[in-house]
């Protein structure tokens, strides 16, 4: 149900942003929007059904907890 | 200049603009915790240190008047690796703005609205980022000259009123960590907040003068310092070792003013400061990605990307940590080393590339 109303949201959004685009002959404009867009709703579909997605931010600090191992600085 | 660029902003209010970007999360974070009681003197060799930062940004800004970053690397490394450098730059600046979305939802269900899912917090906040962004950078300087005010008057106020709580015993014994923890305290506050400015490099074309973003931005960093003294030496003084315990410092210390005869929740004083600055930090940041982005892919407008950009924001700031105490942990340990090759490393290569090509080069007359 979540997923329909997502995709309903994002429907809208589109609805709103890409005749302007079509209209003023924007290509390029639109193929990166398309594409922001589908990568948007597809993470988000992602997020709402729960599925393990790695933690961007926390892989962050791992990474540099190993190099302070590596280092020996920490 | 590009149609992207639209607008001019003042010098002051590039002062403005750079107080309140720096002041936005930390205001609600004690600045300078691992420094302990001596956070005051780590938050001043942090500002030292980011003076140098911000030398390179300005010196950036003074040989490529009227380019973003995002110009200046093309026109230094070509348009491919120059591209490249300002994608990952601008990977920085939209991972930084779905951190900030994050402390700030972290912020308002932790200790304000537990009951309230914190997407209703982050879609509220970029859509309001989203239109201040549409409208441009003219706009949210000119909110700036209204909200600073305020935060400011705000700090102070509460500041003084707690000055009789002051128990400066919290400040002794001074010096008492090591050297080289010190050291990386301010390392941590030069990487945040000050040496986050390095987003002004996307901004200092709009100045009235474009070659003149030196000296508001040296001015913008000491009076952050000042402030930034301000509200660490608040929680010190008031909590004392205790404020190492708590999660937001400045939200614990403020509990404690007392006012004579009146009941009041002094409380939301933090929060409106957090939600003003906290909202200028989001916009630039949303401005920045969006106006970078526009500019790799040679668009005729920005307006196509603010939306998808924002909700791309909303979605990061979700999977970035699982929990509070992941991003106090990033903050401590993971920001001040990820953040120099932003902050440092592609700034200082830039300028040296630039160099040792004699880049730009002047038109040869005939």
């Amino acid at each position: 149900m979540l997923v329909v109303l997502l995709v309903f949201i994002f429907l809208i959004i589109a609805l709103f942003d890409a005749p302007g685009l079509v209209r003023k002959k924007y290509w390029r404009e639109l193929a990166v929007y398309s594409g922001l867009m589908l990568t948007a709703l597809l993470l988000s579909i992602l997020v709402v059904i729960g599925a393990p997605l790695p933690a961007v931010t926390t892989e962050i600090t791992n990474l540099v907890k190993a190099v302070y191992r590596l280092t020996g600085l920490k | 200049m590009t149609s992207l660029k639209k607008g001019t902003i003042a010098g002051y209010q590039l002062i403005y603009l750079i107080i309140g970007f720096s002041l936005g999360s930390a205001l609600v974070f004690a600045p300078g915790r691992a420094a302990q009681q001596d956070a005051w003197i780590a938050i001043m060799i942090g500002a030292a240190e980011s003076m140098f930062f911000a030398l390179i940004y300005t010196a950036l800004a003074r040989r490529f008047p009227g380019k973003t970053l995002v110009e200046i690397e093309e026109t230094v490394f070509g348009p491919y690796l120059g591209k490249l450098i300002a994608a990952i730059f601008l990977w920085y600046l939209f991972h930084l703005a779905s951190i900030v979305i994050r402390n700030f939802t972290d912020f308002f269900t932790i200790a304000v609205m537990a009951e309230t899912p914190s997407l209703v917090f982050a879609v509220l906040l970029v859509l309001v980022s989203a239109l201040a962004v549409s409208y441009g950078l003219e706009v949210i300087a000119r909110c700036s000259l209204i909200l600073l005010p305020i935060t400011v008057f705000l700090l102070t106020t509460t500041f003084l009123l707690q000055l009789n709580q002051f128990d400066f015993k919290n400040f002794l014994p001074i010096l008492e960590i090591s050297f080289w923890d010190l050291l990386g305290a301010s390392h941590a506050l030069a990487a945040f907040p000050f040496g986050e400015t390095v987003i002004f490099l996307m901004f200092f074309p709009f100045l009235d003068r474009p070659k003149a973003g030196r000296g508001p931005t040296l001015i913008a960093i000491l009076l952050t310092t000042l402030l930034l003294i301000t509200v660490s030496a608040r929680v010190i003084g008031v909590l004392g070792a205790a404020a190492g315990l708590a999660t937001y410092p400045s939200l614990e210390a403020i509990k404690f003013i007392n006012v004579p005869f009146v009941s009041l929740r002094l409380e939301v004083i933090v929060m409106i400061n957090f939600l003003a600055m906290g909202f200028l930090k989001i916009s630039l940041l949303h401005y920045g990605t969006v106006l970078g982005l526009g500019q790799i892919f040679k668009f005729r407008s920005v307006r196509p990307l603010i939306i998808p950009v924002g909700i791309l924001m909303i979605i990061f700031s979700i999977i970035n940590f699982s929990g509070i105490s992941e991003n106090i942990e990033f903050a401590e340990t993971g920001y001040p080393i990820y953040t120099l090759p932003f902050q440092l490393g592609i700034p200082l290569l830039t300028l040296i590339v630039a160099l040792v090509r004699k880049l730009p080069r002047r038109p040869v007359k005939c």
